[in-house]
């Protein structure tokens, strides 16, 4: 068997553990659904916005943030149970199996927004365009990306419920931190310089703001930008395959991160 | 039963990262995300401090939600046959697990609520009435979870799948992130129906928010106390015939 085709059978694999708990992942596309389309309309009606077509671009994006850093808790359960071991027994290189964790993360958090997109054009006809089409490829980037934050946590968590903590925290930062669910006018007039810079680079930012300039036209956004989203996602990229390089080579040599 | 508890507690305390975590999520979302949006509600006054104690009626039932899980992931990882072997009845065995979840509830979100009551400067006899709100809907939604056990003792997964889509719909559907006059008439019947809707609305009318449309607060407790009377009563109906034969994984 080739390098290749074992890389994209480990990725396959991979990707197959997250959609294996069908009821789960139903009722997580429910709770993002419902987020849309309950919070969402009913905060329209408490601001002098339309907030639902605002924020339905935020959880179709927090949704592909989930979906690929889903990626940390199998490999955490992978070193732990010895999958990860079983691996790197395998005919293929780290940076295949470095390779394979990180495709896995990104067709998951593609395919999950993917969901969620066609779900969300239901209500927002603009999203299913070509516009949404060519953006699937950064959203692809965007997933491989975040999943080198969970890659970067695998590294420094090591084993135990710390992995737990830490990912819970920096989902939350990071989604906090972030212009889905506010504008980046509103963060500006609150925050100090320094955090809404560092707001309008967080990936996440980028991604909804990619989203809604398909919605409401280029004009409608400030903060948004391509170039920003692609180097941003191929930074968080670098960290991920330097992360996971590091845990499976400390691995193999040593038995244990 | 006490040395069980004394030793659940001491076990549940060792794990000081999740405990720190809860306090740090709180500060987070009330000063960073609960500030920003209620930037952005404009319909109704003061959201903030209606927002902060939705806030914490979410991380009660995100805790008490923790309890029940603990207790059907003891039964998988087999500790639930050693404790099954000691000597008191599995009806006290539902109520230690109730009262470790209390504590881990004070211990949790009485910070929290500690800062809401400085920030917003309400009177300090409001801490007891709001901790007592707080408690009385927390042993509502422990009783469910941990009655729902049975259901994880067959699959983990459904019983996963049951607690994230109850969490969704209850919390959606409900008054702890918006009133009811401002849902749609389609979101606000489930939300009559809801038990947490009065639960937010009585810890609201304990705090002395002013909201336009807020439930009866005699009607509010009654409903708030009965169902922590009544997942009580089931669970502990349900709970020992649940653990009969439970294998663990």
């Amino acid at each position: 068997m080739s390098q290749t085709s074992t890389v994209l059978q480990i990725a396959r694999v991979d990707l197959s553990y997250f959609f294996r708990t069908k009821w789960l992942l139903a009722t997580l596309i429910g709770l993002n659904i419902t987020d849309m389309l309950v919070v969402g309309l009913v905060y329209k009606g408490m601001m002098d916005f339309n907030y639902f077509v605002f924020y339905a671009p935020g959880v179709v994006v927090t949704g592909l943030f989930f979906a690929s850093f889903d990626v940390g808790r199998r490999v955490h359960l992978g070193l732990t149970e010895g999958v990860s071991q079983y691996y790197l027994s395998l005919p293929v290189s780290l940076n295949g199996l470095v390779l394979a964790h990180l495709l896995s993360a990104g067709l998951g958090g593609t395919i999950y927004a993917g969901i969620l997109m066609v779900m969300a054009a239901a209500f927002l006809p603009h999203l299913a365009s070509v516009s949404t089409l060519l953006l699937l490829p950064y959203m692809f980037l965007l997933s491989m990306g975040l999943a080198g934050i969970a890659a970067a946590l695998n590294l420094f968590s090591k084993a135990g419920e710390r992995y737990w903590v830490f990912a819970d925290g920096i989902q939350t930062a990071m989604v906090g931190l972030s212009t889905i669910a506010y504008p980046i006018s509103t963060v500006s007039s609150f925050l100090p310089s320094y955090l809404v810079t560092a707001i309008e680079l967080n990936p996440l930012s980028q991604g909804a703001e990619a989203l809604r300039t398909v919605i409401n036209g280029a004009a409608s956004s400030s903060a948004f930008n391509l170039a920003s989203l692609s180097i941003g996602s191929l930074v968080l990229l670098v960290l991920g395959v330097v992360s996971y390089r590091h845990v499976f080579a400390r691995l193999r040599d040593v038995g244990k991160i | 039963m006490l040395a069980l508890l004394r030793f659940e507690l001491r076990e549940a305390f060792d794990s000081v990262p999740w405990t720190v975590y809860y306090w740090i999520f709180f500060a987070f979302q009330y000063f960073i995300y609960g500030q920003l949006v209620s930037r952005l509600v404009v319909n109704l006054s003061d959201y903030y401090t209606y927002y902060g104690t939705g806030l914490l009626i979410i991380m009660t039932f995100n805790i008490s939600t923790w309890a029940g899980r603990r207790f059907v992931e003891g039964a998988h990882e087999g500790r639930l046959r050693y404790v099954l072997s000691l000597p008191f009845t599995r009806g006290e065995l539902f109520l230690e697990q109730v009262l470790l979840g209390l504590v881990v509830n004070v211990v949790r979100i009485g910070p929290p609520l500690v800062l809401i009551l400085y920030v917003t400067r309400l009177p300090a006899y409001t801490l007891a009435t709001s901790l007592a709100v707080l408690l009385g809907m927390s042993v509502g939604i422990m009783g469910i979870m941990i009655a729902l056990s049975f259901v994880a003792f067959k699959s983990f997964d459904i019983y996963s799948a049951i607690v994230a889509g109850m969490s969704a719909i209850l919390i959606r559907f409900s008054t702890i992130l918006y009133p009811l006059n401002f849902m749609p008439s389609a979101y606000a019947a489930p939300a009559q129906v809801n038990p947490l809707t009065y639960g937010a609305d009585l810890l609201r009318s304990a705090l002395n928010i002013d909201v336009s449309a807020m439930a009866n607060p005699v009607l509010s407790g009654f409903v708030v106390l009965a169902v922590g009377a009544c997942t009580l009563t089931v669970g502990m109906a349900l709970v020992p015939r649940a653990l009969e034969g439970v294998k663990s994984s």
